[in-house]
């Protein structure tokens, strides 16, 4: 009973964290860490895929992988007409991977609660 | 005090959209008062109508840089020299590249693309050709904002590399239009009242690149190298001509105060500045129109290797009068920036040490330290000069206008 229980509480959650299954590449690491913290009781979830999507750069930087070995296997000089295109994709990729590892770095959890949760303990400033 | 423009219409059908009145920066409402007033001119028939609507001039900034020179940290330090931080739009595509603050309103020009990354790859033709963007509706759109009608933008998505639905964008009081090609259409080009171009030397741009690609797994030297050599001739056949169109120009160079450096991290920066542009008076050093070499580094101030080297003086540029501010070197300390903020002038401040508060907000951007975060500093402070003088301005002509 207790088993079944925990499984009704779960399940809700698993379907709202489902997002768009073909956008999302593959497990990874992270997904294990959520098994990690699943009741005992629910061991029988551990079979069940759930779609976490990582930070942005990691889709992103596949991306930029691909576009590299695409240009790269483009034959012939790096200015000429095919080439320049695949080149002129890496450099517009790496561009939305840089500006997606500034956007990470001013992502700070705390600050962004302490935006709209100001009364909290945590979030309390004594500057005078 | 009643703020009014004039503006007249030529046909009877064309679209004029009159938005809620907003509260000015003094708390009173703008009412925005319609005049209609016909003339007929001898032969009959046709008619001529002027309405004046409050606050609809738009203050229109272009910035032209290659991918990767700074053109974000530059909006960035714009948008801060104005108050409040500059946002996506709200609740709109999370892809969006506008940027939105109480005072301005930043466009990337990428979203006038009329190919998409797959239409490009199959003509085999860069973002930086002009075949690839539909300059009719940029200059469309940038016209119909100036004059205070909003407009429905397309969007390029960066991540997917299509043109997403498109999303509306209000006429704002300042409009800046960063991206490649701002001042590339001469139709576009004269609807900026101030125009900006980054131009960072092979050396640096190559320095640059490296420090923001080799985090990346996938990058190596060779990838870089063969990327910006790629680009080279579309660059110097599009983008680099707009330099001499630019009423300021910030050249990035690699320093002269240490010889064989190849990292990249001290930097010769040179502030180009027109001479005649309208409502903009260029920044000096002691005496305007002189030349001057100074090191500020000596009895009063102490600095650390390899110091800081500054250079005033007139000169031309592609035929035109320019007076040139240079500075090599970087800034350790705060007093420093103090010691030197103190010593230029025509710095469009509003009060002493705005300048060094305003690098100081932003320490953590790059160029912080040496003269790309200055001269950013500074003419965003000469843009909200530029601002005040075009809305005063406006002020104070418009019931000569009406008595005509």
């Amino acid at each position: 009973m207790a088993t079944l229980f925990s499984f009704n509480l779960l399940t809700p959650r698993i379907a709202a964290n489902l997002p768009d299954s073909t956008k999302v590449p593959y497990l990874n690491q992270k997904n294990q860490s959520w098994k990690r913290i699943t009741p005992l009781g629910c061991r029988r979830m551990q079979g069940i895929k759930t779609h976490w999507t990582g930070p942005a750069s990691d889709s992103i930087s596949e991306k930029v992988v691909q576009g590299i070995k695409e240009a790269e296997e483009c034959s012939g000089d790096p200015a000429s007409g095919d080439c320049v295109a695949a080149w002129d994709e890496v450099e517009e990729l790496s561009a939305v991977a840089s500006h997606a590892r500034d956007r990470m770095k001013d992502n700070d959890p705390l600050e962004n609660y302490c935006k709209d949760n100001l009364e909290t303990d945590e979030c309390k400033t004594y500057d005078n | 005090m009643a703020v009014s423009t004039v503006c007249t219409t030529q046909s009877l059908n064309s679209t004029c959209s009159i938005s809620t009145p907003e509260k000015t920066h003094l708390g009173f409402h703008q009412n925005q008062v319609v005049f209609y007033r016909r003339t007929s001119k001898r032969g009959g028939g046709s008619c001529v109508i002027t309405c004046s609507v409050g606050d609809s001039q738009t203050v229109v900034i272009g910035l032209a840089a290659d991918s990767g020179c700074g053109k974000s940290t530059f909006m960035r330090r714009l948008t801060s020299v104005f108050g409040g931080a500059a946002e996506p739009p709200k609740g709109g595509n999370p892809d969006s590249n506008t940027l939105i603050s109480d005072m301005t309103t930043v466009i990337c020009l990428d979203d006038y693309h009329s190919l998409d990354r797959t239409g490009r790859k199959e003509k085999g033709v860069t973002a930086l050709d002009p075949r690839a963007n539909d300059f009719d509706l940029m200059y469309e759109q940038v016209k119909a904002l100036k004059s205070g009608i909003a407009v429905d933008k397309p969007i390029y998505n960066h991540v997917t590399g299509l043109l997403d639905p498109p999303e509306l964008i209000k006429p704002p009081k300042i409009l800046v239009i960063e991206g490649l090609h701002p001042m590339f259409d001469e139709r576009v080009r004269d609807l900026l009242d101030f125009s900006i171009y980054l131009d960072i030397s092979n050396e640096v741009k190559f320095a640059w690149k490296i420090q923001r690609d080799m985090a990346e797994r996938g990058h190596s030297l060779e990838s870089i190298k063969a990327s910006i050599e790629s680009r080279k001739p579309d660059f110097d056949a599009y983008i680099d001509p707009q330099k001499q169109y630019a009423d300021a120009v910030i050249e990035v160079l690699p320093t002269e105060l240490i010889p064989d450096d190849n990292e990249g991290k001290v930097l010769r920066v040179r502030l180009i500045m027109k001479e005649g542009v309208r409502h903009f008076s260029p920044v000096y050093l002691f005496d305007e129109g002189s030349t001057i070499s100074w090191i500020p580094c000596g009895r009063k101030l102490t600095c650390s290797y390899p110091g800081i080297k500054f250079h005033y003086g007139p000169d031309t540029y592609f035929g035109k009068e320019v007076s040139i501010l240079e500075m090599d070197g970087q800034f350790d300390r705060l007093d420093e920036l103090i010691y030197v903020e103190s010593h230029l002038s025509k710095l469009s401040t509003k009060f002493y040490g705005e300048v060094t508060q305003q690098m100081l907000k932003h320490a953590d951007f790059p160029g912080s330290n040496n003269g790309t975060g200055l001269f950013q500093t500074i003419v965003g402070l000469k843009i909200r000069d530029l601002y005040e003088q075009i809305t005063s301005s406006k002020t104070a002509a418009p019931l000569e206008a009406t008595k005509a």
